[in-house]
């Protein structure tokens, strides 16, 4: 997400219980507000962290909305454009019924909250799936003659810092685009396939790029800023390389670039990586990892040197044979422990 | 019966006066009240209306005096500790005040005599100020004076202002002499204050000067200053800059800023869960530093912090660091 997230001002909630519905039973369906709830300054204060805090992580996702879905979600897009209390109310009904149509056993009970907020005066609107606890105080009340929850009432319960939000998206509008963002905190082992599951697929949503673009331009620019970074110091350049590509390579789905520069850069090194991704149009958030469109790059390493040697070396299994050692001079020694199988001309 | 004449006309509409004079005070008090403190000085303010019964008193007392040329019916006074901040807290009041009428005691002294020190302007809405509908008629009375200043003052109509009797000319001139050993206290103050502040471990004073500058201009909170310094003498490093490097830097990044640090000030106000950093004047270097690098903010805060602290900082900024 490219908006400022300090500037994020919630406006007004709503709250729709949806408890849980197995695949047999159709259940009585979520328990809806008809008005927005009254809120307090402090819980404005909540909201917005919350927001800012799930949002603005490098776990969060950037997304789009897919105007094929008959997801309601979508239509979150004429609201923001022109938003009034009316149609806030009737559309967040609209995404609770939808989000109760489409759980399955698996799914938890919770609130679906929809946030009326905007992000340096551009208009927006946060929705999340929040935890509902159990043994709950939480009760609807009559405000104006209208059934809602009352914030204050179960904010205890709720709104407290332990809360798990289980899901949460928001869409800003910036001129005729949309700034969106994702975040599932609902971890699993398959996150990825989560994330798609519930908002991407059910709800409406789509990548903002497909995943397979961008993994293939994440690594480009890491290594071009690896290369151009830590060239003076060639061991520790081929050691965050074999990161790179241990990350690209592993099982978990997702990439966090942020995280990544945590992990493995020199700590002076982070902000500029993330910088340099930033620059050039890079996510510097999390994405789904998807290498098809780098495959063979990912299986080898060239080291090339000044002298017109090259080296083509496995991203697995090379440690043990290759030496990288630096020199006074500035020169690398690369010292080779091997078999020699054949000799080519090319 | 002579006497009545002179409150002809007025009980009536002083009745509803006074009132209205409270609020105006409350205007320039919370438009101008961080005035002294954005000079950098952590000066005091303190606002008063007079009264009905003092007005009317002082009436009695001034059979000359009409009603509507009472200068002091509402007055603001702004103590700073040190003389060179009267100039430029003078000028911020000229420049968002219509000062009708300016009084500078000290000056008024010349080479060879003692006395009273300190500033008086009477002050008004401008035209073009956004409450001068309702309060633009009203003035008020601003004295300003150093804390030195202040207590000579104090003192001295304690010890000067009988007037059940005339006060000895002797015992009124060796009052008047010890405004001399204040005038002479102010210069010293300011004096050592400078000498202090060239001092290599005043560094971080010198840069907390510099952010306080910025944070009263958005809050008159009073913060713990020990804590201050403790930050910035951990994150001053950070920026590799000579000390006089900050002053423009946190002038500029604070214009830019603005709106998001005075939303952020304002919502939080009522909010327990927040940050003990966020009101405190360091907030805007952790700002700063959080939007130039957050890797090597954390990387330094967590030695001398509470990750916890940093982690709502960071949140409230709209940057999280996870």
């Amino acid at each position: 997400m490219k908006s400022d997230l300090g500037l994020l001002v919630v406006k007004s909630v709503i709250f729709h219980e949806v408890p849980h519905r197995t695949r047999k039973d159709a259940g009585s369906g979520p328990v809806l507000s008809e008005v927005e709830s009254p809120i307090t300054p402090e819980i404005k204060a909540y909201l917005r962290d919350r927001v800012s805090r799930s949002l603005g992580s490098s776990k969060s996702f950037d997304i789009q909305f897919d105007l094929q879905s008959s997801s309601p979600v979508p239509g979150l897009k004429s609201y923001i454009a022109k938003p009034n209390p009316l149609d806030f109310v009737k559309i967040s009904q609209e995404m609770a019924t939808h989000l109760y149509t489409i759980q399955t056993g698996s799914n938890p009970a919770g609130l679906l909250a929809l946030v009326d907020c905007e992000v340096a005066s551009a208009p927006g609107v946060a929705l999340l799936k929040i935890e509902k606890e159990e043994g709950a105080r939480l009760q609807q009340e009559l405000f104006g003659g209208k059934k809602t929850f009352n914030v204050l009432h179960f904010r205890d319960l709720i709104l407290t810092e332990n809360t798990r939000l289980f899901k949460i998206a928001s869409f800003v509008r910036i001129g005729e685009d949309f700034d969106s963002a994702i975040s599932d905190h609902q971890r699993g082992y398959t996150p990825h396939t989560e994330v798609a599951d519930f908002f991407l697929r059910k709800f409406g949503c789509k990548l903002l790029e497909d995943a397979h673009v961008t993994t293939k331009k994440f690594y480009e620019y890491a290594m071009g800023f690896l290369n151009a970074n830590l060239k003076d110091e060639p061991v520790k350049l081929v050691k965050c390389i074999n990161h790179l590509v241990s990350e690209l390579s592993s099982e978990q789905g997702r990439i966090d670039p942020r995280k990544f520069a945590e992990k493995y850069l020199p700590l002076k090194q982070r902000q500029s990586f993330l910088t340099h991704l930033d620059e050039h149009g890079i996510s510097t958030k999390s994405f789904p990892l998807e290498t098809s469109l780098i495959a063979p790059r990912l299986r080898n390493h060239l080291l090339e040197f000044r002298s017109g040697i090259r080296v083509v070396i496995p991203s697995e299994g090379s440690e043990q044979h290759l030496k990288l050692e630096k020199l006074e001079s500035g020169e690398v020694r690369a010292e080779i422990r091997d078999f020699l199988d054949n000799v080519s001309g090319k | 019966m002579a006497n009545d004449n002179r409150f002809r006309g007025h009980p009536p509409r002083l009745a509803g006066r006074p009132p209205r004079v409270r609020q105006a005070g409350r205007v320039p008090k919370a438009q101008n009240g961080n005035a002294a403190k954005g000079s950098g000085d952590l000066g005091q303010g303190r606002r008063q209306a007079k009264d009905l019964d003092s007005l009317l008193k002082k009436c009695l007392r001034k059979p000359d005096l009409a009603y509507e040329k009472i200068s002091d019916k509402g007055g603001i006074r702004i103590v700073t500790r040190f003389i060179e901040n009267l100039a430029p807290v003078c000028k911020l009041i000229e420049d968002n005040f219509e000062v009708k009428k300016k009084e500078d005691f000290t000056a008024g002294l010349g080479t060879e005599k003692f006395g009273y020190q300190g500033i008086h302007l009477d002050v008004a809405l401008r035209s073009d100020d956004p409450q001068a509908a309702s309060f633009g008629h009203c003035f008020l009375e601003v004295q300003l004076r150093t804390l030195s200043q202040h207590l000579w003052c104090e003192m001295a109509h304690e010890l000067n202002y009988k007037p059940e009797f005339e006060i000895p000319k002797a015992l009124d001139r060796r009052v008047n002499c010890l405004s001399a050993l204040i005038e002479t206290c102010d210069r010293e103050f300011s004096l050592v204050n400078k000498e202090i502040m060239q001092l290599p471990d005043a560094e971080p004073l010198t840069v907390l000067a510099v952010l306080e500058r910025q944070f009263y201009k958005i809050s008159a909170r009073h913060y713990d200053r020990e804590l201050s310094v403790d930050v910035i003498r951990n994150l001053m490093p950070l920026y590799s800059k000579e000390v006089g490097w900050f002053e423009s830097y946190f002038e500029d990044f604070y214009t830019r800023e603005q709106m998001k640090i005075n939303r952020m000030h304002l919502l939080y106000a009522e909010t327990p869960n927040r940050s003990i950093f966020l009101y405190q004047p360091e907030a805007l270097m952790i700002f700063d530093l959080l939007q130039k690098d957050p890797f090597i903010l954390k990387d330094e805060w967590i030695h001398h912090f509470p990750e916890r602290e940093l982690e709502w900082l960071a949140v409230a900024w709209g940057a999280p660091l996870r």
